[in-house]
């Protein structure tokens, strides 16, 4: 494993990867600062921008901006109550009242050096844990490919939305218009109303613009007039004291355990582990009364959780191919786009791709800490000035740019339009939209696998429940699916 | 909110049908849902007759033609299952509850998103013609502007932000980063 890091060291350590890397967390923290603006936007938009450098340079530099996303909402959390992303709003609990106490250099410092820790253990136990569970994946085959295909389906599916059935049905939605363009086996062309732009199929990245980044500006134009009110207070002290960080050891530890494992498990992330790592802080401590007024148990509890599922949710994306969260299933698409198979066959095929990423996530990680702490800090009110009546119009315009730049085709540009109008109308109706694109990454590599198996079997389904691990993976599957539904009809408003 | 405020045959004691037809036009979450799932179902329909005109590919066991019109019909069942767990929650009174988020921002903010969405197909359209830079040039000048205040000012001040940015955009992509974007009549 050292003699694999230090051969990713030698990628990164170029003085160009450098820069790209402190560029891409930059950039990452003003996406996670400003109110409505989140890493997936950030990642989707700077994707065809990698297009041109080595498949391990770019997907660095996309770690490097999911690193920074997640990590500057807490800035506009602690200095306007006001969470950049929502995998910080638990962090305004203690934040803001803290900042609002006359102490915002404080709650920011120790924020900042919490999001680093619990970045840090979560990145040492994403080197630690990933290469262990890719040697145990390494032994699936077609017909688990084809289950865990299902099974990261239903599980994002019935976590993402308010209902199972509608996550569900965005899934299958995304299957379905997978399946446009050429069949991946046969070659036979489906669907494509005779039109031949639609025979290389739906570009991946084309639809994730047109549903996240322009959907959002859809979203984000309805409070363009917005004024952010900053508190008067002037930053005090940014002095960071070791003893007060000592202090704090079991706190960080526990909410970075409850951050990674969260990001672990696909669909949950990054708001879920803020919210338990806050509670779990307020009921281990000895004084929970005072959380909500401003004491740092509270932000450090939220940050350094919120930094470690960054780490947690690259485990599942690169050992199994199924994301963690909507950020890593963008990573998962750049995987793709870069030619590369998302999986264990990683570590086989492109081991010195995967441990650069590994230090890239590292060397970001203390790039995310040093911006925020000397730059950021005071970048961050003039980021806010730039009014969202001009920010929204450049979003769609670069988007408009990456799409064109994928292909080269100004089809593909009818198709943004296209996925820009369904997830508009899909967010707003209540229909996730994670599981639509899952669907979009998971349908080729489920219907590839499954027709291999089908030829290797005959037509037979039965080594789907003989094979150990494939019918480990059902039974995982459904076990999911039913506790999904059992813990929704136990909820107290279903019982009352 | 007052759970009946919705079902008003509860309160006039009306006839069944006008009142089921009535209410129904009434919510108007339920009826978007409904109305989307429908569209679903009909998405759904497409694909599965379609898929009967796809090759199923030489000596396959599953064929091309087989894997979509699985999920075709699963997207149909879902949709069906869908359409009558929404229709339950309506008759416990409970759809009114949720939130009218397409309604609500149309209502609030509506022709400003439709100007946008406008003004993007208006881009994407005059792209081949103009070229990236010129059409953006454009899309920038009338987005700002109606995102903005209505007045003469605005529009001036629109358009030097919109020349300043359409230059960075042209010195980043063009110059720097040498990206490649259909060619205009000036750039």
């Amino acid at each position: 494993m050292l003699t694999n890091l230090l051969q990713g060291a030698e990628v990164i350590f170029q003085p160009l990867v450098l820069l790209y890397l402190l560029g891409g967390t930059f950039l990452g923290l003003i996406f996670g600062a400003i109110p409505g603006l989140t890493a997936t936007l950030a990642l989707i938009l700077l994707l065809p921008v990698t297009f041109g450098m080595e498949p391990a340079i770019g997907m660095a530099v996309l770690g490097a901006l999911y690193v920074g996303g997640i990590s500057g909402g807490k800035i506009p959390a602690i200095l306007l109550n006001m969470p950049g992303t929502p995998s910080s709003i638990a962090t305004t609990f203690d934040g803001y009242p803290l900042a609002q106490k006359g102490y915002p250099g404080r709650a920011l410092t120790y924020g900042i050096a919490s999001s680093f820790i619990g970045g840090l253990l979560g990145m040492i136990a994403l080197i630690l844990l990933a290469p262990q569970l890719a040697r145990i994946t390494l032994r699936f085959q077609s017909y688990e490919y084809f289950i865990l295909g299902i099974f990261g389906l239903t599980v994002v599916s019935s976590t993402t939305g308010r209902s199972v059935i509608d996550g569900l049905v965005s899934s299958c939605l995304g299957v379905l218009i997978a399946t446009v363009g050429g069949d991946p086996i046969a070659g036979s062309v489906r669907f494509t109303f005779g039109q031949r732009a639609l025979e290389g199929g739906i570009e991946l990245l084309v639809a994730m613009i047109g549903l996240f980044v322009i959907t959002e500006v859809f979203t984000q134009s309805a409070d363009v007039d917005k004024e952010y009110v900053f508190s008067s207070n002037k930053l005090d002290s940014l002095k960071l004291k070791f003893s007060v960080l000592a202090g704090q050891t079991k706190n960080l530890l526990r909410s970075s355990a409850i951050g990674l494992g969260l990001g672990m498990l696909p669909g949950a992330g990054g708001t879920i582990a803020n919210f338990v790592a806050y509670d779990q802080a307020k009921k281990m401590s000895d004084k929970p009364e005072e959380f909500g007024t401003g004491i740092l148990d509270g932000i450090m509890a939220a940050e350094s959780a919120n930094n470690a599922v960054t780490g947690g949710a690259y485990i599942p994306t690169i050992t199994l191919g199924i994301p963690g969260n909507t950020v890593t299933a963008v990573l998962l698409a750049g995987l793709i786009t870069h030619g590369l198979t998302p999986g264990p066959s990683l570590f086989i095929n492109e081991i010195n791709l995967v441990f650069a990423m590994f230090v890239g996530l590292l060397v970001a990680n203390v790039f995310m800490f040093l911006l925020q702490y000397t730059v950021m800090i005071r970048f961050f009110t003039w980021a806010l000035k730039i009014p969202k009546k001009i920010l929204l119009p450049v979003i769609v315009l670069m988007s408009v740019a990456g799409t064109y730049n994928i292909r080269y085709s100004v089809n593909d540009l009818w198709v943004l339009i296209f996925f820009a109008l369904l997830g508009y109308i899909l967010k707003k109706t209540g229909f996730p939209l994670t599981p639509l694109i899952l669907g979009l990454i998971l349908g080729p590599i489920m219907e590839n696998n499954l027709r291999t198996t089908m030829m290797a079997t005959g037509g037979s389904i039965t080594p789907f429940f003989t094979r150990p691990y494939s019918l480990a993976l059902i039974v995982l599957t459904v076990l999911s699916l039913s506790l999904t539904f059992l813990i929704k009809k136990l909820r107290p408003e279903n019982v009352s | 909110m007052n759970k009946n405020q919705n079902r008003p045959c509860r309160r006039s004691g009306q006839g069944l049908f006008h009142c089921g037809v009535k209410t129904v036009l009434e919510n108007k979450a339920y009826l978007l849902k409904s109305i989307v799932n429908l569209s679903l179902i009909i998405i759904g329909i497409f694909f599965l007759v379609e898929s009967y005109e796809v090759s199923p590919g030489f000596q396959q066991v599953v064929g091309a033609d087989q894997y979509p019109r699985w999920f075709a019909v699963i997207l149909i069942c879902l949709c069906l299952a869908s359409l009558l767990k929404d229709h339950l929650v309506w008759r416990r009174d409970e759809f009114a509850a949720e939130e009218v988020k397409i309604i609500q921002e149309m209502k609030e903010v509506g022709p400003r998103i439709l100007t946008l969405f406008g003004l993007l197909v208006l881009n994407v359209f005059l792209i081949p013609h103009l070229g990236y830079f010129e059409s953006g040039f454009v899309f920038l000048l009338l987005a700002i502007f109606a995102l903005g205040e209505k007045n003469l000012r605005s529009l001036f001040i629109s358009s030097l932000y919109a020349a300043g940015i359409t230059l960075i955009i042209y010195l980043v992509f063009g110059v720097i980063m040498n990206i490649y974007l259909p060619a205009g009549l000036i750039f």
